[in-house]
């Protein structure tokens, strides 16, 4: 019997029965009550209306526009909630409209899919709930749009909801915890965290599943209070508090048993750092599969260090066959290394484009999509599709006057690693101060084409699309990787600003902060550090984030924001 | 009748204001204890400044006010706020054209900041959310010592050595010097290492900002004679010496923006 199954009867039963196993776990597991408090807050039953029907208010719509009211006005202060749709003059607003309704296309054709496997696995896991807010998430991520930013924002969103709902329905299906007896969980290759799953494309019977992505990376990006629970379940675990939130986090996951219990191996690698390595060893404990780990040579640079990483992929590549059962077919994994060299050619002219002096599209709706599309997409016919479709929209608009970002003042490279608790910020940096964020630094993970002549010359490539993966291509990864990088862009993007990420917890960098401050010195480049502790709101908020921008713009720069009312509010309870 | 522009800083420790007049003399000012209503502060620091000059009745006859400060958006009266990283840098400007670089040690915080010679701020690096080798920081040892702060801001002048304080952290560099006062080591030795552990982190923010040339101190800490001698020590140059109290410079800073902004108005 499996939870998808089409009878009715069979369902209601076993509905039934997960129901009541769950609900008995999330009473042991989870303080329930907080979990519905904070869903309350959240959507106190007045604040529904336009949350629910995403209407466009045309008082308010009006007022907006006759009075030129900022777009922090539009906003519910603290809870984020939008008082009314944003209006972008008609054919915008029109279109965000049909998007936003696309998208709860996509969410509920998913959810009415698998019902009942859907509602166990929000009573299982705690991280669920985040995923029932993702239209108002998307909503924060593209303010104040219009014209291409908006087109092509929206487009990757919905992509990502496409191909998330298609990623879950895949876990959920094969999650011997919502379903103890199914055949599925066999048919997945669990990967770890920050490592694009190309590798797995070898075979047709099994497939690669990130054991990360779904369970804490990206509800951690949607609801940014989310990751301190985890935290918590790990320090009371014994581990100490200044470890990076990233690992902590994913730990926590693990502690609690909160990731889906899937897969015939697991492939565990020393990605990004130290700090992931920790994490591994509890995951390894916790999943309780073959465990083959993947090291992956941190000096990625250099000649010397690709054979041994090409070694270590064949080795990888037999573990997987032996508890597969199956022949890896390197047919199949040219057939992905085509593709991902096409989405990757499409990437190369996206990044031209936004190199020009009318940068089409950038801020979270692109870095997002790029973490997503490369770690878990990569080589996927529907995000090709989808960038072909963006690509053209930005096409279109190169040379020609921008609809928005219509005033902007600087164009900054956003260095090192990301907040997840404030994906907007790039958005903020462009409607508050016009800083124009042009290249993120996770855009800048894997980009080379793959060689697929000879099956070495394959591995050779994929061997380094997994070497640069996130972080390993500046926090970690040598100190070249880190500053040679971050210079060549900012000429090549003609950047003025460097808005450097200082993670807290991430000692990486810690060492060669000088180096970068002497050198941004010498070339007149304006640098402003930005604390931030990626995953712990409580440590930095995203109130005091924008409280140091505010003090550079203003101390340093003599700026005064474009949009006052964005220079300082509370979004302590938003997406 | 004299006109007068005030500058209120608010800060997380002490409330600071300084009222000038048209010349840019200094006709009145103050340092208060914060309160933890940062209105009552200001309105407080506002009121002392203002007993001291005789023509000035309430806040309102004031042409001009800036606030600045961790409580800036707070002060009462004020009709613009500024940050209190331009403010230090103009107060300093405008006391020696020929500083370039202010580390300013207040209650909460450091800041590394570079001027530019028109007084405008060329970068700036701080430390928050940690109280280590700040004011409070000091309150607290003295208070270990079981001294007053002066008395302890002078005691490692006397040290011949220097005894290393490794702990970074407010409350573990708190438990390591009572162990140390404990094994009979030198009071004025470990004050030492203590100066010494914190001229360094002042160090690396003014390092951080890009400041170079002539030095100054800023801030209530600036008082401290034993932080002084141990950041001419690590920074091998002597600060420059201010001829206004230092922990006044956002303060006049403030009052100095709200007199050149006031003067336009009054046209
Ligand atoms: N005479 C003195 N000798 C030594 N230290 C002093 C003296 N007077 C004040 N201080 C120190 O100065 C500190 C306050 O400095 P200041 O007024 O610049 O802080 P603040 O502006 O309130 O704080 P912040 O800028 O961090 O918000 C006190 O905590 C105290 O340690
Ligand atoms: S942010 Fe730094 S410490 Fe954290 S996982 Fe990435 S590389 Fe490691
Ligand atoms: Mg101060």
């Amino acid at each position: 019997m499996t939870v998808t199954s089409n009878n009715l009867k069979d369902n209601a039963k076993l509905f039934g029965d997960i129901f009541t196993e769950a609900i008995k776990l999330e009473l042991a597991n989870y303080d329930h009550k907080t979990i519905l408090m904070d869903l309350k807050k959240k959507f106190e039953p007045g604040k529904l209306t336009p949350l629910l029907t995403g209407q466009v208010s045309i008082k308010a719509a009006v007022n907006q526009y006759l009075t030129g009211n900022g777009l922090q006005d539009t906003i519910e202060d603290k809870t984020g909630i939008y008082k009314h749709r944003e209006w972008r003059g008609p054919v915008d607003t029109l279109y965000d409209y049909v998007k936003w309704l696309e998208l709860w296309g996509i969410l509920g054709k998913w959810l009415l899919k698998h019902p009942v496997t859907n509602v166990s696995a929000l009573l299982r896991y705690r991280w669920m709930a985040a995923y029932l807010t993702t239209p108002s998430f998307f909503d924060h991520n593209v303010p104040g749009f219009r014209g291409t930013m908006l087109r092509a924002g929206r487009m990757n969103l919905n992509t990502i909801a496409k191909l998330l709902t298609a990623n879950m329905e895949d876990i959920f299906s094969a999650d011997l915890n919502i379903n103890p007896e199914n055949e599925n969980a066999k048919k997945y290759i669990c990967i770890d965290a920050y490592m694009p799953k190309l590798i797995t494309a070898g075979f047709s019977e099994h497939q690669g599943i990130l054991a990360h992505l779904v369970p804490h990376y990206l509800p951690s990006i949607i609801n940014h209070h989310l990751p301190e629970h985890y935290l918590d379940v790990t320090e009371s675990y014994g581990v100490p508090a200044d470890v990076c939130g990233l690992p902590s986090m994913e730990s926590g996951v693990a502690i609690e048993d909160d990731f889906p219990k899937i897969g015939c191996c697991y492939i565990s690698t020393n990605m990004p750092c130290d700090g992931s390595i920790m994490s591994s060893s509890i995951l390894d404990r916790r999943f309780q599969l073959p465990t083959y780990v993947l090291n992956t040579p941190m000096r990625h640079t250099r000649e010397d260090t690709q054979e041994y990483a090409i070694e270590e992929l064949k080795e990888c590549i037999k573990f997987m066959e032996k508890h597969t059962g199956e022949t890896y077919d390197y047919n199949l994994l040219r057939e992905a290394c085509e593709r991902w060299n096409e989405q990757n050619a499409l990437r190369l002219e996206k990044w031209e484009m936004n190199a020009t002096d009318t940068p089409p599209h950038y801020g979270a709706s692109n870095w997002m999509y790029r973490i997503f599309t490369y770690q878990d997409a990569c080589g996927s016919q529907v995000a090709i599709k989808n960038d072909r479709k963006v690509n053209k929209v930005m096409r279109k608009s190169l040379g020609k006057l921008r609809k928005y970002p219509q005033q902007t003042r600087h164009r900054a490279v956003v260095w090192n690693t990301v907040a997840n608790m404030y994906s907007a910020l790039d958005e903020w940096l462009l409607n508050c101060w016009g800083i124009e964020a042009v290249f993120e630094f996770i855009e800048h993970q894997g980009h080379r084409p793959i060689d697929t002549a000879t099956v070495d010359s394959m591995l050779a490539g994929v061997a380094k699309v997994i070497q640069e993966a996130t972080m390993r291509v500046h926090s970690k990864g040598g100190y070249n990787a880190y500053t040679d990088d971050l210079w060549l862009l900012v000429e090549q993007y003609d950047c003025d600003m460097i808005v450097m990420f200082d993670q807290i917890s991430c000692k990486g960098p810690a060492a060669i902060t000088g180096l970068l401050e002497e050198e941004a010195r010498r070339r007149g480049i304006k640098m402003v550090w930005l604390k931030q502790d990626l995953v712990d709101a409580r440590t930095i908020s995203r109130r005091d984030m924008r409280d140091q921008i505010n003090k550079y713009m203003e101390a340093v720069m003599n700026e005064t924001p474009l949009d006052p009312t964005l220079r300082d509010f509370d979004d302590g309870e938003s997406w | 009748m004299s006109k007068y522009f005030g500058g209120c800083d608010v800060g997380s420790t002490y409330g600071k204001c300084v009222i000038l007049n048209q010349n840019g003399d200094i006709c009145g000012h103050s340092i208060v204890r914060s309160k933890i209503n940062p209105v009552e502060t200001a309105n407080f620091a506002l009121a002392e400044a203002m007993a001291e000059i005789k023509d000035l009745k309430n806040a309102e006859a004031l042409s001009y006010l800036v606030g600045t400060g961790y409580g800036r958006n707070k002060v009462p009266f004020a009709d613009e706020n500024i940050s209190e990283i331009s403010c230090h840098a103009m107060g300093v400007h405008i006391t020696n054209a020929e500083v370039t670089g202010i580390i300013d040690v207040g209650g909460q915080d450091v800041k590394g900041i570079a001027i530019d010679t028109d007084g405008t701020v060329k970068n700036f690096a701080m430390n928050d959310k940690c109280a280590a080798g700040t004011g409070k920081f000091y309150e607290a040892m003295a208070r270990a010592f079981e001294m007053t702060l002066e008395d302890f801001s002078k005691l490692s002048l006397t040290a011949e050595n220097v005894i290393p304080i490794t702990a970074q952290c407010t409350v573990f560099a708190e438990s390591e010097v009572i162990s140390l006062v404990g094994d009979g080591k030198p009071r004025d030795e470990i004050a030492a290492g203590l100066q010494m552990s914190i001229a360094k982190r002042c160090f690396v923010m003014a390092k951080k900002a890009g400041t170079d040339g002539l030095i100054t101190m800023t801030g209530g800490c600036a008082k401290n004679d034993g932080l002084k001698q141990a950041i001419e020590h690590v920074l091998k140059l002597k600060i420059a010496e201010l001829k206004t109290d230092p922990q006044l410079m956002g303060a006049l800073g403030a009052a100095e923006f709200a007199r050149q902004k006031g003067m336009v108005q009054v046209g």
